[in-house]
């Protein structure tokens, strides 16, 4: 019996705790939609554990609104919001990891 | 590049890890990994890579947090090929099988060292914890001769946390709701600025100090107790192409089942675990471009046991030494070969005592020595990547049972990117230990009769084939894949039930499974993936009819089929991890002195649901979820339960959960290193 007011006691806090931390994804998904811009980075990651250090990293930079990262040409792409960061705060996040980080220049279109 | 490639493959056998996860990755400059898939817009749990020369179901970090995943049996609950029990009702140790047979004939691998051999094996699946691995391989069948033939039915190689990870500090702890907690603290730390000498340290502790009785049988469903592991690991690199990695790890578990400590002169079983155990890799180029190697692996382990079973003694130990020496040359793109020596020996100690109702005996006391001395060759052939053939051949020298000679064969057939035919066969050998590979027998009140105390040499040649199709749809993870393994033991050390009333015979007998597995991977949309896998399997085995009659009959205490299916959704950059898997575990033959208790002779289908959401934030992560939703028990699993000391009592009879619903919470903390 005690057991059993132990697991209800425990199912209670469980769901209480879930709700707590599924309220930012509720706000999240209530809120305006936000301005995004694309920034590309080419860098000097060279392995598959570096690519997974920029990943979980830059996943949760401020402003970071999107993220693909490719080792097979060593970029990192980042959809971000331009009224909470840019494209210097982002390099610089990515060289604190170890990597330089240079902007990629769109290629003007061919005429 | 080749230099690389091939030093991979001396330490990695690359007939089933060639695109293994930094274990070839930190050489030379890294490069080698750009080939490898970086899954960085999901958290793929498991997947089956292409190009590999033999199927390999890789479960991925990401895999290994999906459940609570305390250790490493925990980590094959939402996997089909791998079934995952109890050897009993009262000591907590847990057991796998693969292709319908007990998961003594699944070779285990550390990094593609053999481990958890012998005593080591009842409890050995508890020692890893999950937290501790960056990833699983599974393959199903016989592969390479690289390691020796003890792998029967299938591989399962553990890739550990590397010291190259750029992690100084990850901690993780969880708290389940029946008072059980674990802690993990793995540092990662390079020490030069070249990277040529790295370790890590892996330290575990977990523990269970509240006694749990939930279907009211007066007996703990889980041991109380405390366990603790610590490991260190070392690689130094040099750029000359000279590596080695060397590690040490010791255990002490210390445990206590049975009857609730309330309970006036209760049965107990005591359980003190300790290992020590050593290893050292060298791997050395020979010339410039690499084509010709050399690579020495040599390991040491010592496991000592001292165990109560009510009135019944068990004390062991074992001490066991390996060595591999190997030399690898790449004629061309098309060929290559391995050729090597190995030697694996094993002192065992064992000192039994029964004891239950007016029965003592001391049937054991014992001083063994095995030792099998090999010699092997391995050729590979690479026809681009349409085909591949790989073809083993051993040569071993068993103590007392002579020299054997094992072939096996490997086949690759990809007439396009997204259709792959494989197949596999050949002979497996190992000496039975039967009181350990059938530990459950000591948590029973039954006379042990026959050949308990022998080592004699199991043999088994395993085939099988498979096709996968990775669907021209969606992510690179959608694939339909089928499988079918069959393997027939030749000689199998048999412990039979049946064969006498309140007896367990042991005895040389052969064995049949046929096992049919199908697997469904989708992404419907992205970042979520949903997992389909199912096992069919038929097996047979030798029954004692009587002291000169025996016949096949269905192998008792194997379940028929089980169905996996996994869900897992996440949201945008991973934030929010949601994972679901429910399965369904089909009847298993019961023992006919069973039969009483199981009307028709086969236990019940039962449910099993697991769900877990994890909350991911800048360097850590929070999750919570639970385990056996549905609550489903496994009915009165100890027969005789109200009179332990007395014959007729036996623990060993489990084919369903324990304990029913268990939630749990936890925390992960990754502290990455930066400049």
């Amino acid at each position: 019996m005690e057991n059993q007011l132990d697991m209800k006691k425990f199912l209670t806090m469980l769901a209480a705790a879930v709700m707590l931390l599924a309220m930012p994804a509720a706000d999240a998904g209530a809120a305006k939609k936000v301005k995004k811009q694309e920034v590309v980075f080419v860098t000097t990651m060279d392995c598959a554990k570096c690519a997974e250090k920029v990943r979980e990293n830059l996943s949760f930079e401020k402003g970071v609104l999107g993220l693909d990262v490719k080792l097979e040409d060593k970029t990192v792409k980042v959809v971000y919001n331009p009224d909470k960061t840019n494209p210097e705060t982002l390099a610089k996040a990515i060289k604190k990891l170890g990597y330089d980080a240079v902007e990629k220049k769109a290629e003007p279109e061919k005429k | 590049m080749k230099k690389i490639a091939l030093f991979g493959a001396l330490f990695v056998p690359s007939v089933l890890f060639a695109q293994m996860p930094d274990t070839t990755g930190i050489y030379g400059e890294r490069k080698d990994t750009l080939q490898a898939t970086v899954k960085v817009a999901t958290q793929a749990g498991n997947y089956l890579p292409r190009g590999k020369d033999i199927k390999t179901e890789v479960i991925s970090a990401a895999g290994l947090c999906k459940m609570a995943c305390c250790n490493l049996a925990e980590s094959f609950e939402n996997s089909a090929s791998v079934t995952v029990g109890y050897a009993d009702a009262v000591t907590g140790a847990r057991q796998i099988k693969l292709l319908g047979q007990s998961g003594i004939y699944t070779q285990m691998l550390d990094e593609n060292r053999p481990v958890m051999r012998g005593l080591s094996a009842p409890f050995g699946l508890s020692y890893i914890p999950g937290q501790w691995l960056e990833s699983i391989q599974i393959s199903k069948g016989v592969a390479s001769v690289i390691n020796g033939v003890e792998s029967m039915t299938g591989q399962i190689n553990m890739e550990h946390r590397k010291p190259t990870d750029e992690k100084p500090l990850y901690v993780q702890g969880s708290i389940m709701a029946d008072g059980k907690a674990d802690l993990n603290v793995i540092s990662a730390l390079q020490l030069d600025e070249m990277q040529k000498w790295s370790t890590v340290i892996l330290a575990h502790i977990d523990g269970n100090a509240h006694e749990m009785d939930m279907n009211g049988d007066k007996f703990r469903d889980d041991p109380t107790g405390l366990q603790m592991s610590l490991s260190n690991r070392w690689l130094y690199y040099d750029p000359s192409g000279l590596q080695v990695r060397f590690g040490v790890r010791a255990i002490q578990d210390r445990r206590e089942g049975g009857q609730l400590s309330s309970i006036e002169n209760p049965w107990t079983s005591k359980i003190l675990n300790r290992s020590l155990d050593g290893y050292v890799k060298v791997g050395l180029p020979l010339d410039d471009d690499s084509a010709s190697s050399i690579a020495m692996v040599a390991d040491w382990n010592w496991q000592g046991m001292n165990s109560n079973f009510g009135l019944t003694t068990y004390d062991a130990d074992q001490q066991s030494a390996f060595l591999n020496l190997l030399y690898q040359r790449e004629l061309n793109e098309s060929h290559k070969f391995t050729l090597g020596l190995s030697d694996m020996f094993d002192l065992y100690n064992e000192d039994l005592l029964r004891a239950f109702g007016s029965y003592s005996s001391s049937p054991l006391a014992a001083k063994t020595v095995l030792n099998t001395a090999g010699v092997f060759g391995e050729y590979t052939f690479h026809s681009g990547t349409k085909f591949s053939a790989i073809v083993g051949l051993r040569g071993d020298w068993y103590k007392d049972a002579g020299f054997k000679v094992s072939p096996r064969l490997t086949l690759k057939w990809a007439p396009s990117d997204d259709f792959v035919f494989r197949a596999n066969g050949g002979r497996g050998i190992r000496y039975s230990t039967p009181l350990i590979d059938n530990f459950g027998v000591l948590s029973t009140s039954k006379i042990f009769k026959g050949s308990f105390a022998e080592h004699a040499l199991e043999d088994a040649i395993t085939m099988g084939a498979n096709v996968t199709w990775y669907l021209p749809f969606g992510g690179s993870n959608n694939y339909i894949s089928a499988d079918y393994f069959r393997t027939d033991f030749l000689s199998q050390t048999i412990c039979d039930y049946d064969a006498e009333p309140n007896t367990i015979f042991f005895y040389d007998g052969q064995s049949v499974t046929n096992n049919f597995f199908l697997d469904l991977s989708l992404e419907p949309f992205e970042r979520f993936v949903v997992t389909l896998t199912g096992r069919y399997t038929q097996a047979e085995q030798t029954s004692k009819k009587s002291p000169d009659v025996f016949v096949m009959k269905e192998k008792p205490m194997v379940s028929r089929f089980k169905g996996v299916l996994n869900l897992q959704y996440s949201t945008n950059l991973n934030k929010w991890i949601f994972d679901f898997t429910a399965s369904a575990n089909g009847p298993c033959k019961v023992w006919d002195f069973m039969e009483d208790r199981y009307p028709g002779g086969y236990t019940e289908t039962y449910p099993l649901l697991y769900a877990q959401v994890t909350r991911r934030f800048k360097g850590f992560d929070v999750y919570v979820g639970g385990e056996n939703l549905t609550n489903y028990k496994q009915p009165d699993p100890i027969i005789g339960a109200e009179n332990p000391f007395n014959e007729g009592f036996d623990a060993s009879q489990v084919w369903g959960p324990l304990m029913g619903v268990r939630v749990y919470a936890g925390i992960r903390v990754t502290i990455w290193k930066t400049n």
